[in-house]
């Protein structure tokens, strides 16, 4: 149980944590060891969709560019995606402080 | 990199048409990243079953694929559950159905009976899974049709809160049912200890009366046992007027009528079959010259026989179902005290 409440702990957390780290232009593998290294794992099977998804909103922009004789997707906030970062940055700040009075 | 290659080939299979080569080519950048990344880290090309072992951990390929996908449904959460009670509730009546189909029909089609036991079997199991399929996909196919229009007609959206149904005590009798049954079973009482009244008919010149098989059951053994019951059933509803709760005691003698009842039936039919091989004449043409009459009786003859079964089968189902109620039953005062829960006691200390 405590596993699951977990997950969705987290989950709720990530388009935050994905949001803040694409402050950098990044392609999708290593934003991924990105947001790892700062403790917030993400398999591949939840960042692409959430990548897409997002950037179907209209919160990020990406290209194909070669790099070392690959192509790779980078991904970067759109001015959109600034305004939302920004707001939900508050959002959290609020609901840190909102969390802490409680406990 | 021939795995990773077809491992990327079977996600494409399930990818959404308009993203499927952009997905593909990301997931295939992914893993190949991961895979120099392992590389560099070992020193090494990365064996066979190591390069097993990451896709592996990626997921079947339909599953990976699957996460692109938006989220889809036949029958959506709101109207699933109403859809999985519509079937569990056609479920039960159409196996019992089917079977009592079946049974009767063996008892009364030589055709039926003539044939092989495997053939038999395999007759009826066709026609059951056949019955079965287009049932169940007839309820799923207008649950599907409902999920796709109950957001344009407001099915779900739209609805008064005076319109909710009154709170339903547990075991309480509506009155309106008790004298409905009440009314019913007393006409039957009437009718039963004068039938001469209502079981004969005139037209156009013929006159109907009761057969042989009739005259002999209302004079013979069923007279004072289908009385009793009667009497009974009119007894169990004055007392559910007067106090509009169930009790064990009255769901018991419920069930001995509905016992009693199921009973008669099936004697009487059994009796009616063995004794008229196969025609049972309840009621009898005074003119049997008149041409159609000797079908009309015997279509008559036909109906009330297979009502006759319906009621039989129907009381034993009912006696069964009353059964398990008298036996489970809780009159509204019984209920236990239980000991508080630790967490409360720990919270009052």
């Amino acid at each position: 149980m405590f596993e699951h409440l977990r997950l969705e702990l987290r989950r709720g957390s990530l388009v935050l944590a994905v949001l803040a780290a694409l402050r950098s232009e990044q392609y999708g593998y290593t934003l991924r060891k990105a947001l790892a290294e700062r403790g917030m794992e993400i398999d591949e099977g939840t960042l692409y969709p959430l990548l897409r998804r997002l950037e179907s909103h209209g919160l990020l922009e990406s290209e194909w560019r070669e790099e070392d004789k690959r192509n790779k997707r980078f991904y970067r906030l759109s001015t959109g995606g600034k305004q939302t970062l920004k707001q939900l940055l508050a959002e959290w700040r609020s609901i840190n402080d909102s969390l802490n009075g409680i406990l | 990199m021939d795995l990773v290659d077809r491992y990327i080939q079977a996600v494409k299979l399930w990818l959404p048409r308009a993203q499927k080569e952009d997905i593909a080519a990301e997931l295939g950048e992914d893993i190949r990243s991961e895979v120099q990344e392992r590389e560099g880290e070992l020193g090494r090309k990365l064996q066979s079953a190591e390069v097993e072992s990451l896709l592996r951990r990626r997921g079947r390929p339909i599953v990976a694929a699957g996460r692109f996908r938006k989220q889809e449904s036949l029958i959506g959460p709101t109207l699933f559950p109403i859809y999985a009670t519509a079937l569990r509730a056609l479920a039960v009546p159409f196996v019992v159905l089917t079977v009592v189909r079946w049974t009767y029909l063996f008892i009364t089609s030589p055709s039926i009976r003539g044939e092989a036991p495997g053939a038999l079997l395999l007759h009826a199991a066709s026609t059951f899974w056949t019955t079965a399929f287009l049932l169940f996909g007839g309820v799923t196919l207008v649950f599907a049709i409902l999920d796709r229009v109950q957001g344009r007609t407001g099915l779900l959206t739209r609805w008064n809160p005076r319109d909710l149904q009154p709170i339903r005590e547990k075991g309480r009798i509506e009155r309106s049912s008790s004298i409905t049954e009440l009314a019913i079973q007393a006409a039957f009482f009437l009718w039963w200890i004068r039938p001469q009244a209502l079981l004969r008919l005139e037209s156009h010149g013929s006159t109907w009366s009761a057969g042989p098989t009739w005259e002999h059951l209302h004079h013979g053994f069923f007279f004072v046992p289908v009385l009793i019951v009667s009497l009974a059933m009119i007894g169990l509803s004055c007392a559910n007027l007067a106090k509009p709760y169930w009790t064990r005691t009255r769901l018991a003698i419920r069930a001995a009528t509905y016992w009693a009842t199921a009973l008669l039936s099936a004697i009487v039919v059994l009796q009616g079959w063995a004794n008229s091989r196969g025609e049972w004449r309840l009621l009898r043409g005074a003119g049997d010259h008149v041409s159609g009459a000797a079908g009309a009786t015997a279509l008559t003859d036909l109906l009330i026989y297979q009502c006759l079964v319906w009621v039989a089968v129907g009381a034993s189902i009912a006696f069964i179902v009353d059964v398990v109620r008298a036996i489970r039953f809780r009159s509204p005062g019984d209920t236990e005290l239980r000991p508080a829960p630790q967490s409360t006691e720990a919270f009052c200390l």
